[in-house]
This record gives C-alpha cells, sequence and structure tokens, in this order.
C-alpha cells in the first residue's frame, strides 16, 4: 500500500471499523529499538498493532537501562531488537514481532524489503542512516515517520512522497570538527584539549596505525593549504598594505604550523613500548614526552606566541614525587592481583581512591591516573593495544581521557574537566530521558494511525517543549510541501571547492561522498573516469579500483576530476544519484574548510557555522525567547562541544540528526491562528527564530537512539 | 553539577548517568528520597508509573485490587501469561520492580477508587434527610475505609489518581489539601485527556540558573470546577468547558455522565457554560469554537472501557457489527496516554524535587482539538 489519501476525516475516523482492522493488519517497520524505539513498540501494541518488525545493530548497555524499559539488568550485552522484540510479545502475546539484529543499511533491507511495509517509523540515532531510511522511503514510495529527542525535547515529522518534504530538504548540521593544527598546537578550549586526548593520544598509543595516520595526512593538508594562503597572498602583493599584511599574516600562518609540526614530528614507533622496558616506565616516558619536550619544541616555535601565551611544559619528577610513584605503583600491583576480569572491573581512578566522577582531579592526580591508566592497559587489556578504538562505556578508556586532556589543558591554561563531564564531552553523549521518548512515541502513533486512516491532509509535524511556551507544551505545524531544489527528492546540482591537486580519491570517497552525502555503496562516474564499490566485483576490479584511491583527483585517469567536471554519484541501494560540479581551489582556508573541501548548493548537510548544543524554542515571542534561554542553559556545556551523537552509538564519530526546528516559519498550525493577533505571533516568531539563527541557536539538537 | 556524585553509588551513578547530565544530583537525591502513592492502574497510570521507576523515585506504591486478568487494554505492566490470581497491582509492581531495583514498589490492598470519602462526606453532611435508626452502625463502617485511605495518603509526598469519577477526584483533593499532600489526578477518555495538579496553597520551587525560591499557590478542584468563567477565552482549551459539564453534571445527578443517554445533558450544560464565557461575549463564532464538533460525545461515551475483543467477535451481521463499532467507547487511547504520561511524570519529578515550575493547574490533551493540542491551563487567581 503506497499512500493514499481517502475521504475519512480525523479524528472521528478512530472510530471506524474500517482503521481498526487496518491497525491489525497493517505491517509496521520499526527502525531502532532504543530510547525510543521501545517506547514505540509498546505505543503500538497498545494501540492494537499487531505486524511489526524491528531493526538494531546494538546491543544493551547499563546506561541505558533508565530509559530503554523493556530492557533489565541481566539483558546487558545482548540485543536490543531481539530482547525488545521477546518482552513486549510478554506483555501482548497477540502481537507478532520480528527482530533484525542488524544494520539498516545492510543490503538485504533493500527498497523490495521496504516495499513489504505499510509504514516506516523512525527511532534512529544518527544522521547518517536516517537519510539512507530517507533515500530509501522515497524510493520504495512508503510514508516515514521520522522522530528525535534530546532531554526534554522532542519532535515528530511526517514525509510523504510528494506530498511533504523529504527528511533531507532542510539542511541539518553536520557536527563540529576542529582544524588539526589547534588540536595539536594551539588548543584554546576544553573540547580542543579532550579530542586531542581522544583522537590523537588515545590512537597513537592503544589504536590501530592507521587511525593516527589519517590525522597525519589532515594535518599535511592544512600546511599545505596554508602555504597556499602565502602564496596566494604574496602573488598579490606590491598593491595596498592590507594585502602585504595578508600575505605575511599567511607566511607566517603556514611559518608557524610548518615548525610546529616539524617540532613535534612523530615517529609513531617512538609511542611503542620497548622490548623488557616496564609499563609505568612507559607511561613515564610518553608523559614526559607528550607534556615535557614536545611542549617545549612547540613553545620554542615563536611564531605561534606572537599572539597567545605559551604553553607551560609539566615535569613529571616535580608532579610525582617518589611517595606518589610508590601508590601508584601499589595499585598497579593490586589491580594486577585482582587478575584483568575484563573491561567492568577495570578502572584506574578507582584504583587509585578517586570515586566523585564530579570532583575535578589535581594536576598530580590527573598524571597519577594517566601513567596508571596507561600501565593497565599494557598489563590487563594489552591483546586490545594497537586495535582499541575509544569507548565512553569503556571506563578505563574514559580515565585516559580525562587525565590526559586535563593534564594538556594544565599546559595551556585551559580549564580542566571532571571525570563525568569529560565522559560526557568525549562520548557526545546525548541527555535522556524516558518521560521524552514516551511523549514522542505517542505522537509517532497519532501520525502513523492518520496515515493509516488515508487523512493526509491532517498530518503534522509536531515539536516538544520542556516547559509551556504561550501555555503550548506541544507545537504542531502543517509539513512543506518538497523543495524543488532538494538533492534528494528534486532536482539540484551540488558544487565542490576542493584542491584537485591535493585531494586524493580516498579524501573525497570518506570526506565528501561518504560522510557529507551519506552515500553506502558509491558509483562514481566522470568522462572516462569510473568507480565503483559493492558487491559483484571482479577481483581485479576490485583491485584496480583500490589503486585509485591514493591518487590526487586531477590525476584521476580520462584527465582526472578538475575545475569544472561534472561528477556523477550514484548509489544504488539507496536509489540515490547527484551530479556534483568540482570547482578546483587552492586557497581554501582551514577555518571555514576544516576538513579540506566546500560543498555548496542544496546540501542538507552542510552549514559551517559552528555549532552549539542549544535549542531554542521558536514558538510565541517572549515566552519562547524565555524558554529558548532555559532550553539553551539546559544544554550549554561550557565549551559549545558539539552533542550530536547519542549515547548508545559506537564512536562518536557519526553524525547524528540535528534537526532544524521550524525556521521558515508558517503560522502554527493550530486551526486558529489566521486572525491579526496570530499573525503579529508569528511575525515575532520570525524575529526569535532570526535573532537565533545569528547565534546558531536555532538548531533542535534531538537525538536519542 | 554539584560535587555530591559520590553521594550515589557505583550502580546508581551507572544506571542515572544520561538523566544525570539533564537534571544532576540534588534533584536525583530528592527524587529517591520521595514517595509516591497511585490510585488507579489503567493506561495513563502505567505510563506514569513507567516513568517516575524509571527516573527513580524511592518509593512507587500502588492501589488496585482490580483482578490482574481484568487490567485495562493499555496497561502494559500486566503480563497476561503470569496474572493469574494477582491484582493489577500486584502484577504492575513486579514488573516496575525488575524495571528499577534501585528503588522500591509497593502494593497497598483496596480498590481503585476513593468513594470512601464520598459516602463519609454524605454522613456528616447535616443538610442530609433524618437518618435512619441504623446510621451510626453504617457511619461507622464507612469511617473506616474513609480513614484507612486518609491514613495510607498522609504516608506519601504526593498522590497519582487516574480514572476516579470527577466527585471522587474533588473529595481526594480536598483530603490531600488538608493533609498538605502534592496531588496530580486526570484520565484518559478516547482521544482527549485531563490532568489536574494541586500542589497546596504554597508551593515553592526553584529555576536552574535563577536566584532564589519561587512560589506557586494552587487551588482546589473544587475552586477549579467554579472558576470565573470571564477567564475562558477562544484560547482556551475546549477541554476545561467539557469537563466542567461533567462534573455539574456528576454534582447533580450524584454519578458520573456515561452512555449515550447523559450526552445531550453534559451538552446541554457546556453550552450553556460557552455561553457565559468572554469569548462568547466577544461575539462571533468564537463561542463555538470553544465546542469543537464530537468533543462532548467522546468524552462521555469514552470514559468505559472498550468491551474485549473476545465479546464482541460473535457478531454475525455486517452492519450489527458496524453499527456497534461506532457505539464501541474507545477506552484511553494509547498514543493519548503515552504522551499525557510524559508530562504529567515530568511533572510529578518537578513538584517531588521542587526544582522547575510545575504545571499550574490544568493540562488538557484532545486529538479532538486543533491537531491535538496540548496545552497548560491556570485556574487559580491571577498568573
Amino acid at each position: 500500500m503506497a499512500v493514499e489519501a481517502t475521504g475519512a476525516t480525523w479524528p472521528a475516523v478512530l472510530r471506524t471499523k474500517e482503521l481498526q482492522e487496518k491497525i491489525k493488519s497493517a505491517k509496521v517497520l520499526c527502525v531502532g529499538a532504543g530510547g525510543i524505539g521501545c517506547e514505540l513498540l509498546k505505543t503500538l501494541v497498545c494501540t492494537g498493532f499487531r505486524n511489526i518488525e524491528v531493526i538494531d545493530l546494538d546491543t544493551i548497555e547499563t546506561s541505558n537501562l533508565n530509559r530503554q524499559f523493556l530492557f533489565r539488568k541481566h539483558h546487558v550485552g545482548q540485543s536490543k531488537a531481539n530482547t525488545a522484540a521477546q518482552v513486549v510479545k510478554g506483555f501482548c502475546p497477540a502481537a507478532s514481532i520480528t527482530a533484525h539484529h542488524a544494520n539498516i543499511k545492510e543490503g538485504r533491507f533493500d527498497v523490495d524489503f521496504l516495499r513489504g511495509f505499510d509504514i516506516v517509523l523512525n527511532g534512529l540515532d544518527n544522521l547518517e542512516a536516517r537519510r539512507h531510511v530517507n533515500r530509501l522511503c522515497l524510493a520504495a514510495e512508503r510514508p516515514l515517520v521520522e522522530s528525535g529527542t534530546a532531554g526534554y525535547l522532542g519532535q515528530v515529522t511526517v514525509h510523504l512522497k510528494g506530498r511533504t518534504e523529504c527528511f533531507e530538504c532542510q539542511p541539518k548540521p553536520t557536527p563540529k570538527s576542529f582544524p588539526i593544527c589547534t588540536l595539536r598546537n594551539t588548543p584554546d578550549r576544553p573540547i580542543h584539549t579532550i579530542v586531542w586526548a581522544k583522537d590523537l593520544l588515545f590512537n597513537r598509543l592503544f589504536g590501530p596505525p592507521e587511525a593516527v595516520s589519517d590525522l597525519d595526512d589532515q594535518a599535511r593538508r592544512e600546511e599545505q593549504q596554508q602555504q597556499a594562503e602565502a602564496e596566494a597572498a604574496a602573488a598579490t602583493e606590491g598593491g595596498d598594505e592590507a594585502s602585504g599584511d595578508a600575505a605575511a599574516d599567511a607566511a607566517a600562518a603556514a611559518a608557524a604550523t610548518a615548525a610546529a609540526n616539524a617540532a613535534t614530528a612523530e615517529d609513531p614507533s617512538f609511542f611503542l613500548r620497548r622490548d623488557g622496558e616496564a609499563s609505568l616506565d612507559y607511561a613515564g616516558r610518553v608523559f614526559e614526552r607528550v607534556y615535557t619536550t614536545d611542549i617545549e619544541s612547540l613553545c620554542g616555535v615563536k611564531e605561534l606566541w606572537e599572539k597567545r601565551p605559551p604553553p607551560k611544559p609539566l615535569r613529571l619528577t616535580e608532579l610525582l614525587p617518589d611517595p606518589d610513584m610508590a601508590a601508584i605503583r601499589s595499585a598497579l600491583e593490586g589491580a594486577k592481583a585482582k587478575g584483568p576480569g575484563g573491561q567492568a572491573a577495570c578502572s584506574a581512578s578507582r584504583a587509585l581512591g578517586l570515586a566523585n566522577a564530579s570532583q575535578k582531579w589535581t594536576a598530580a592526580q590527573n598524571a597519577s591516573v594517566l601513567l596508571l591508566a596507561v600501565a593497565m592497559y599494557h598489563e590487563l587489556r594489552k591483546e586490545e593495544v594497537g586495535s582499541a578504538s575509544f569507548d565512553k562505556d569503556d571506563d578505563l578508556a574514559v580515565d585516559f581521557v580525562t587525565a590526559a586532556s586535563n593534564l594538556r589543558s594544565f599546559c595551556y591554561g585551559i580549564p580542566e574537566q571532571s571525570l563525568f563531564d569529560a565522559k560526557g564531552m568525549a562520548g557526545n553523549i546525548i541527555h535522556a530521558i524516558a518521560t521524552t521518548n514516551a511523549i514522542i512515541s505517542g505522537l509517532i502513533v497519532t501520525e502513523a494511525l492518520k496515515i493509516l486512516a488515508g487523512c493526509l491532509e491532517a498530518v503534522r509535524n509536531t515539536y516538544l517543549y520542556e516547559f509551556p511556551t504561550s501555555k503550548r507544551q506541544l507545537v504542531v505545524q502543517r509539513p512543506d510541501p518538497p523543495c524543488k531544489n532538494c538533492m534528494v527528492c528534486g532536482k539540484a546540482q551540488l558544487t565542490l571547492r576542493i584542491s584537485t591537486e591535493v585531494a586524493t580519491l580516498a579524501s573525497l570517497l570518506s570526506g565528501v561522498i561518504k560522510k557529507r552525502l551519506a552515500v553506502s555503496t558509491p558509483n562514481l562516474v566522470c568522462g572516462g573516469f569510473m568507480y565503483e564499490e559493492g558487491e559483484g566485483l571482479d577481483e581485479d576490479e576490485v583491485a584496480a579500483y583500490a589503486a585509485l584511491l591514493p591518487r590526487t583527483l586531477s590525476a584521476l585517469p580520462g584527465g582526472g576530476l578538475r575545475h569544472g567536471s561534472v561528477l556523477t554519484v550514484q548509489d544504488q541501494s539507496q536509489h540515490f544519484g547527484v551530479d556534483i560540479i568540482i570547482a578546483h581551489s587552492d586557497d581554501l582556508k582551514a577555518e571555514d574548510a576544516p576538513e579540506g573541501f566546500l560543498l555548496e548548493g542544496d546540501v542538507p548537510a552542510a552549514q559551517q557555522q559552528p555549532q552549539e548544543p542549544t535549542a531554542a524554542a521558536p514558538a510565541g515571542a517572549a515566552a519562547a525567547a524565555a524558554a529558548a534561554k532555559r532550553n539553551a542553559n539546559e544544554f550549554k556545556e561550557e565549551d559549545g562541544v558539539l552533542v550530536l551523537d547519542d549515547d548508545d552509538e559506537e564512536a562518536g564519530a557519526k553524525p547524528a540528526a540535528a534537526v532544524q526546528a521550524p525556521s521558515r516559519k508558517r503560522a502554527l498550525e493550530d486551526g486558529e491562528d489566521r486572525d491579526g493577533t496570530d499573525a503579529k505571533r508569528a511575525k515575532g516568531v520570525e524575529a526569535v527564530s532570526a535573532a537565533a539563527a545569528e547565534d546558531d541557536d536555532d538548531v533542535v539538537i534531538i537525538d536519542d537512539d | 553539577m554539584s560535587p555530591a556524585l559520590d553521594t550515589l553509588t557505583e550502580d546508581h551513578a551507572a544506571v542515572y548517568d544520561r538523566q544525570l547530565r539533564v537534571w544532576g544530583v540534588e534533584v536525583q537525591r530528592r527524587l529517591m528520597d520521595a514517595k509516591v502513592l497511585i490510585i488507579g492502574l489503567g493506561g495513563l497510570a502505567a505510563e506514569i508509573a513507567k516513568n517516575i521507576v524509571l527516573a527513580g523515585v524511592g518509593t512507587v506504591t500502588l492501589l488496585d485490587n482490580t483482578p490482574a486478568t481484568s487490567a485495562a487494554p493499555g496497561n502494559f505492566l500486566v503480563e497476561p501469561g503470569s496474572a493469574a490470581g494477582k491484582s493489577v497491582a500486584e502484577a504492575c509492581a513486579a514488573t516496575l520492580q525488575a524495571m528499577n531495583p534501585l528503588m522500591t514498589v509497593r502494593v497497598e490492598p483496596g480498590p481503585p477508587s476513593t468513594a470512601a470519602l464520598l459516602q463519609q462526606q454524605q454522613q456528616q453532611d447535616p443538610a442530609e434527610a433524618t437518618p435512619p435508626p441504623e446510621a451510626a452502625a453504617s457511619a461507622a463502617a464507612t469511617a473506616a475505609p474513609a480513614e484507612a485511605l486518609r491514613s495510607l495518603v498522609s504516608r506519601y509526598d504526593t498522590v497519582v489518581a487516574c480514572g476516579l469519577p470527577l466527585r471522587e477526584l474533588a473529595a481526594l483533593s480536598e483530603l490531600c489539601r488538608g493533609l498538605g499532600r502534592q496531588l496530580f489526578a486526570g484520565g484518559v477518555r478516547g482521544a482527549s485527556s485531563f490532568v489536574f495538579v494541586d500542589l497546596g496553597p504554597r508551593h515553592t520551587y526553584t529555576v536552574k540558573g535563577e536566584a532564589g525560591e519561587k512560589v506557586f499557590e494552587y487551588g482546589s478542584f473544587r475552586s477549579t470546577m467554579s472558576a470565573d468563567l470571564a477567564a475562558v477565552g477562544k484560547r482556551t482549551h475546549p477541554l476545561y468547558l467539557v469537563l466542567r459539564a461533567c462534573w455539574e453534571f456528576e454534582e447533580a445527578h450524584s454519578r458520573p455522565a456515561a452512555g449515550p443517554a447523559d450526552v445531550a445533558a453534559v451538552r446541554l450544560a457546556a453550552e450553556r457554560l460557552a455561553a457565559a464565557t468572554a469569548a462568547a461575549k466577544a461575539g462571533g463564532g468564537a463561542a463555538a469554537a470553544l465546542l469543537p464538533e464530537g468533543l462532548v460525545e467522546s468524552f462521555v461515551l469514552d470514559a468505559a472501557a472498550p468491551s474485549s475483543p473476545a465479546a464482541a467477535e460473535p457478531q454475525s451481521e455486517p452492519e450489527a457489527a458496524e453499527a456497534a463499532a461506532a457505539a464501541e467507547p474507545l477506552g484511553e487511547l494509547a498514543p493519548v496516554c503515552a504522551v499525557v504520561g510524559g508530562v504529567v511524570a515530568n511533572n510529578v519529578l518537578r513538584a517531588v524535587s521542587h526544582v522547575g515550575p510545575p504545571l499550574r493547574n490544568l493540562f488538557c490533551y484532545s486529538l479532538l482539538v486543533r491537531d491535538g493540542l496540548g496545552m497548560e491551563e491556570c485556574f487559580v487567581g491571577a498568573a
């Protein structure tokens, strides 16, 4: 059944036998069995739905239990989808629930699979998957009800092909990334040292080698860009003084970065533990390298410190006199005596008696935790060294990142963080509570009922606020029609500004095609150049394509991707395609394009301003502004870290949905907003949201697994 | 974040991690000290109970001796497989306790009702007809349950009551006011729901990021049902007038309006009330907009639970089945329970922790009103 309008009127249709029958026979796909998913499954079966399939790739964590009410302590570690299905059948034996412990992006969940359902309901925790499902629903012509929550805020939107906006008609903010040179050389905010500790130092010590080399590539790219900027600025010299200054500045920046990179040039082997080296000696050697000699070398790069104070090196012997070292040694012996005991038993801070996670540690305590955490990895979890990845639910990893980032913060005079707060920032943890997910599940099912009944005029997007604004807790809005220029459901072309001399095919694929465009199995064509991924390729094809990956764009076959080339990108599995016009640019600034490119056009992703994890309520006038402020306070970490990913997502690297609140304001659609007062109020709304937009505050970041 | 995280055990800190990031340690500690009594466990109460148990309210006690085999269809806390021989409260308690072993779920014996308070009122009412000779014995008999209820309520900070007839709700409101206990009382009828909140004459609370203590004054249910109609404008949620019409019906007939026969009387009362509002004085179609089509009918008819599907099945003639379906009460619609249960639980948490402004003093939600409008309405003095 595709979407069909019937003559039925909402909500009188609720009383009809036809709708009751449709509810009983409808086939529903729930994508996600986490915070929203658990509530949704419950609300669906209590409404009378009997044929449900649920997909979720996650397993249950202890921190889920405060809201994913289908799960118990003894379920920790088990599949969310399977457990949820089994528990729901416990209280509703009449329901047929099929569980898939799998990723929705797997090939078997293709367009044909989606066509087997009457309606698709999303309870997802990341933007990539949301966009994937959106494309599948468009291709399969199935209605999609999309949802998200964060803290007290939530929203439900309805996407009907050809009738309402698709999920990607409106741009979605992408997570903030930071220039590597800032992280490496000139951090000035807590998030900088936390990202450095998690993405650079943690990977350097415990992660796979490629995790670090990607970042090294990015650093080199930034250096090249800065040099290019300097040359470009120099080329225009001879004119006014300002451009001379600009050239000098750009040259200085480039020189500083180059010098800094040279000063701290990292031989990866230095960070490996040597044969016969005691684990604590190794930890001490790493400490002295990272917090003493590297900082001293950086201090020597005078260009970096003309406008900011240089960092201060730390000395291990000053921080940790012998008695402290003895305490660490005995803590390590104690931990070893207890045996490995898995991740759960492994915490350096608790072994040192630092039980209060909200208490900030002293410099000496941070140093102790760092040394002990490194030693514990090597003594108790040796097999993970060289392949570990940061996991916010791994206490030892969180200990390490907290201590490593705080020590760096001490060097740079940046406020340090408690373990609790550092964990939140490093893990991109979304605040999550049961009530919001329950409310959102009710709103999703309400929209699903309207769609099933064929009351397509009655569908609404709904936004939930923490406090009533103008007495309203829920703000209801008629969905906009599809956007003609949408890259996904309309006709649009994109322009990619990138250095075709520097960027490689590999970086184009990972940074632009997969990350920004959310394509999962790309097929690229441009003149004589072709590249494919996916199943069904011969081995020699795979090898030939792999050989192209390190090439720069201009050096690709068929004359290369150059200024003015039109690259056709397709994804068969998503039934998605888009043309990208390449615009060569070798003067992209690191701060404008931290990822090394700019994607322009109606891209449902590319908001380049720094996003703050704040939320502004768009409804009402003064009251809304007050609520927005309250909401903003609720969300604002001291440091604008982009809290985007849900807590239950692995790695935190994937972008999550940060869904824009209704910014193109229409009068609130509650049936009474057609008189003068409401027009005025709508204007007020616009003013509020415009003001908010300037502060990058008009983004309701909304996500719970 | 107050530096008191170490006052929680590791278990608490691990399970409550995500919500601690929303409301902090101090609120969590207050929740863990709170005692909430829930009277009547239908679909709405199940939602509220689940939400406050997950949040970690220290003690949640359930009162509903209905056999679990007759549990409301929307009560997802009752597992049919293990319901035999248990009361609804017992069956729900088992599920809730498993959901959060870090707090305590208790069961109290007794019906999901506060009717005992009404009987006692009647006994005490001097305007009643001359008591028959056996009145003394009868008064003692009804005083005992009323006294038991009074003593029960006095042991809790907050009472949540769902699905009570409005006169029982009013009596409970007076009892809670007298004892200084917080009350959340409401119900879902089909696609509509109301929740009445009474946190006493002086509820104090703080607001995150703002200095000082704030105060809200609440009114009793009776005073909310007799508020000046001049305060009812075209933006007031229509459910208020319908609720008030049902209240007047109950007062006049000493029984709740239920079934098709009562619809006309309630509609008449609602229309009379609408005509006396500020909206009506403003003229135009404003008063008519206060009573959207079908709202009175649904609110009266859907108060009853739907008959079980098994009972409805033997309908042989399709037309008869059709007619039966049309007259069939919807009971509590699950999506409405989920929405309102979430809103109520948020406000219970605010009320018991004295952090954040709770609802003042009525929440109305209906799919029959303007696309499913959820609104706070205030009928206590000046805003």
